[in-house]
């Protein structure tokens, strides 16, 4: 039940989809092999995001050894300062298919252009430099309204959060 | 402080969107990020929303996939299936992934049904009890470790959780709480990631990969199936053959299987081997995406298709054109801007305009020793009127082309001719878009005419016999006028047998009109507006 929260926990620090999937699935492999570790001290899911978080720092460990770092998202210096690793949670949620369903909703109130520029680089899987040329931009371009679009979903998503949890109230 | 911030963005966006940073840009975002808190947490906000974004497909529809490839690595790591070995082991960790489990467990349970309904009637008891009270009592926990449940459970919570998938709501803790293995390798690195595919192939148990799988289980198990197999089916149709030097995102390794997937090579080569027999061989930098088998797109770089008998019909998509296959060996390269060229190697291949409105202008077959090399030019998607623009040339120096706008179709024998006019289109469309459409539909008809005769300017002869030599004719003349601004104009046109005088630059531009009609001005913008200089 929290694949998708350990999923999206990895996809935070690693871009590649097959290699989160990867590090994801060797998650709950360890998860499995330490479940008797779990004495009930915090909540299951920050004692699971705990074992994540100590999977993605032994990966990225490897991976600089190894110096492939292309789908590294946070660069494994930065995560070995214990400062970006957090399991930081902007949205203070404890249900990532809930932030999922969010983010659907979020996605139905943007506008056409920006709606086309997310679908093409997160659903279509094109690269920042095939949209700019079809929208006669520059890559830099399409990579910061990418981002000023992020910056209006994560507001959104907090606004449907708040929503949803003044309505359980 | 902004402008520093804002560069940071720009190269936290950049490693987002899957580009390498260089070690001084690595270290400049380490450290601002590392010193900078409010940026930290910005940038982790964004982080985030792109973990969701990218999650936002795949962590929904491949849950089934994913839930199986932790069943795999479990059963293969441990070196025993749950069936072999801890039938408790295997029981805790479905329910964590919202639950699904092996082959073994299927069986057996099938083959028990009534434990099968005994642990759905523990399942709902333990959801009565609630998630949190029996989590946050240690001596439950304890309970439970020294009482492990019946090894039967690991066998009857299958079929239970399976068709939950959608609710991934099962009782986690009493799972957890059953179990209580030491952690003998904590700690330890993830395992390659390319292990999970000979995982699946040397696990005694599961000989064959998941298709085969699952179809055992159609019998037991139909809902099942059918929620799973399609999946699994679909995701895969190609089979990685070679791979030299590749420098690329992924970790596959030979033998890897692909399926509808982005496939980004920054550099290095790779062969793919269709299961129908089709072989693309690809050298970075490129991107492709496999769409099925016989079908594949080519989104920017170079691809070479050899293609046997039984994979005829073998098609590349890419942005401007579609190559369909009649048993070939051909190239296809994408510049990233979209325009696309096909060059037929040994066989015949059929290409057409693809893309936004491009189907259905123009079809060429290439084959070695004729048409042999077709083009198709870049088409910006911006919203404003854009022709579709190719051509096939042959060793020989045969040639067709094609620009068409509006369902209007201009066809060029010519080279120059074509070049000309693709030229003028696009400056038009530069300068001035409000009647282009306009102006296309008069300038193709007008190619319907037929031209012939003699210009006479300034005492020099030039003859004309087809709209290809009139477009030419009025390139010398706009040079003309650029270079000698304030030349004499004096002349006639005689065109089908009629002739019209000019004595002026005034006279001769009308002249032009009348003779030419939209073969004088599409594109080429006024004659007397270029003598005189921009205004």
């Amino acid at each position: 039940m929290y694949q998708a929260d350990v999923r999206i926990m990895v996809r935070r620090h690693l871009d590649n989809a097959t290699t989160a999937d990867e590090v994801a699935q060797e998650v709950f492999v360890q998860l499995f092999r330490s479940i008797g570790g779990f004495r009930g001290d915090s909540s299951l899911r920050t004692w699971i995001l705990g074992v994540t978080r100590n999977q993605i720092r032994l990966y990225l460990r490897n991976e600089s050894r190894r110096k492939r770092r292309s789908a590294i998202v946070v660069s494994p210096e930065l995560l070995e300062s214990e400062l970006a690793i957090t399991d930081h949670d902007p949205f203070s949620f404890d249900d990532a298919k809930q932030e999922l369903t969010a983010l659907k909703i979020c996605l139905e109130k943007l506008g056409a252009r920006p709606r086309q520029i997310v679908e093409d680089f997160y659903f279509n899987r094109r690269s920042a430099e095939s949209i700019a040329a079809d929208r006669q931009q520059t890559p830099a371009a399409v990579r910061m309204l990418l981002m000023r679009v992020r910056k209006r979903l994560g507001e959104c998503i907090r606004s449907q959060i708040n929503k949803h949890e003044e309505a359980e109230q | 402080m902004n402008d520093s911030r804002d560069k940071v963005r720009a190269l936290w966006c950049r490693q987002l969107s899957g580009e390498q940073l260089n070690e001084q840009e690595s270290q400049l975002l380490s450290h601002a990020l590392r010193d900078d808190s409010q940026l930290r947490l910005e940038l982790s906000d964004d982080a985030t929303t792109h973990a969701l974004l990218l999650s936002q497909q795949d962590v929904v529809q491949s849950e089934n996939d994913f839930v199986q490839a932790v069943m795999q690595r479990v059963t293969t790591a441990d070196g025993t299936t749950p069936a072999e070995g801890s039938e408790l082991q295997s029981s805790s960790l479905p329910v964590l992934v919202s639950g699904q489990s092996g082959r073994e467990q299927q069986n057996r349970n099938a083959r028990r049904p009534q434990q099968w309904l005994a642990f759905l009637l523990t399942l709902v008891l333990f959801l009565s009890v609630g998630l949190i009270v029996w989590f946050q009592s240690p001596s439950q926990t304890e309970v439970a470790e020294n009482n492990p449940p019946p090894a039967e459970r690991g066998v009857e919570q299958t079929p239970k959780v399976l068709p939950q998938q959608d609710n991934p709501e099962p009782a986690p803790d009493e799972n957890l709480a059953a179990t209580d293995k030491p952690d003998p390798s904590d700690g330890k690195a993830p395992a390659d990631p390319n292990e999970s595919s000979p995982q699946l192939a040397t696990n005694d148990n599961i000989p064959a990969p998941a298709t085969p799988q699952n179809a055992s289980a159609n019998a037991e198990l139909p809902n099942m199936v059918e929620e799973t197999s399609p999946t699994v089916v679909a995701q895969q149709f190609a089979t990685l053959t070679k791979l030299e030097n590749p420098v690329w995102e992924r970790e596959d390794t030979i033998g890897a299987r692909l399926g509808d997937e982005v496939v980004r090579l920054f550099g290095g080569t790779m062969e793919l081997t269709f299961d129908d027999g089709a072989v693309v061989t690809v050298e970075g930098p490129v991107e492709f995406q496999p769409r099925a088998v016989g079908l594949i797109d080519l989104r920017r770089g170079r691809l070479s298709a050899t293609i046997p008998r039984p994979a005829i019909g073998f098609t590349v998509l890419t942005p401007t054109s579609e190559v369909v296959d009649l048993g070939t060996e051909f190239d296809v390269s994408v510049k990233d801007s979209g325009a696309s060229d096909v060059v037929i190697r040994k066989g015949e291949v059929e290409v057409a305009p693809g893309g936004r409105d491009g189907r259905g202008i123009q079809k060429w077959k290439l084959v070695p020793g004729r048409l042999n090399h077709a083009t198709f030019y870049a088409r910006p998607d911006n919203g404003k009127p854009a022709p579709i623009v190719a051509k096939v040339q042959g060793a020989r120096g045969q040639f067709h082309g094609i620009i068409s706008m509006d369902g209007k179709t201009a066809n060029f024998r010519s080279e120059d001719t074509f070049n000309n006019v693709h030229e003028r289109v696009m400056t038009q469309l530069k300068t001035s878009q409000n009647d282009i459409q306009l102006q296309w539909q008069d300038f193709v008809d007008s190619m319907q005419e037929n031209m012939r005769g003699t210009m006479n300017l300034n005492g020099r002869q030039i003859p004309f016999s087809n709209l290809d030599e009139v477009m030419r004719l009025h390139s010398q003349l706009g040079n003309q006028l650029n270079m000698k601004v304030g030349m004499p104009f004096n002349g006639s046109i005689n065109i089908n047998g009629k002739v019209i005088q000019f004595k002026t630059l005034e006279e001769f531009e009308s002249a032009r009109r009348a003779a030419f009609g939209p073969a004088a001005n599409f594109g080429a913008g006024d004659l007397l507006d270029m003598q005189r200089g921009p205004r």
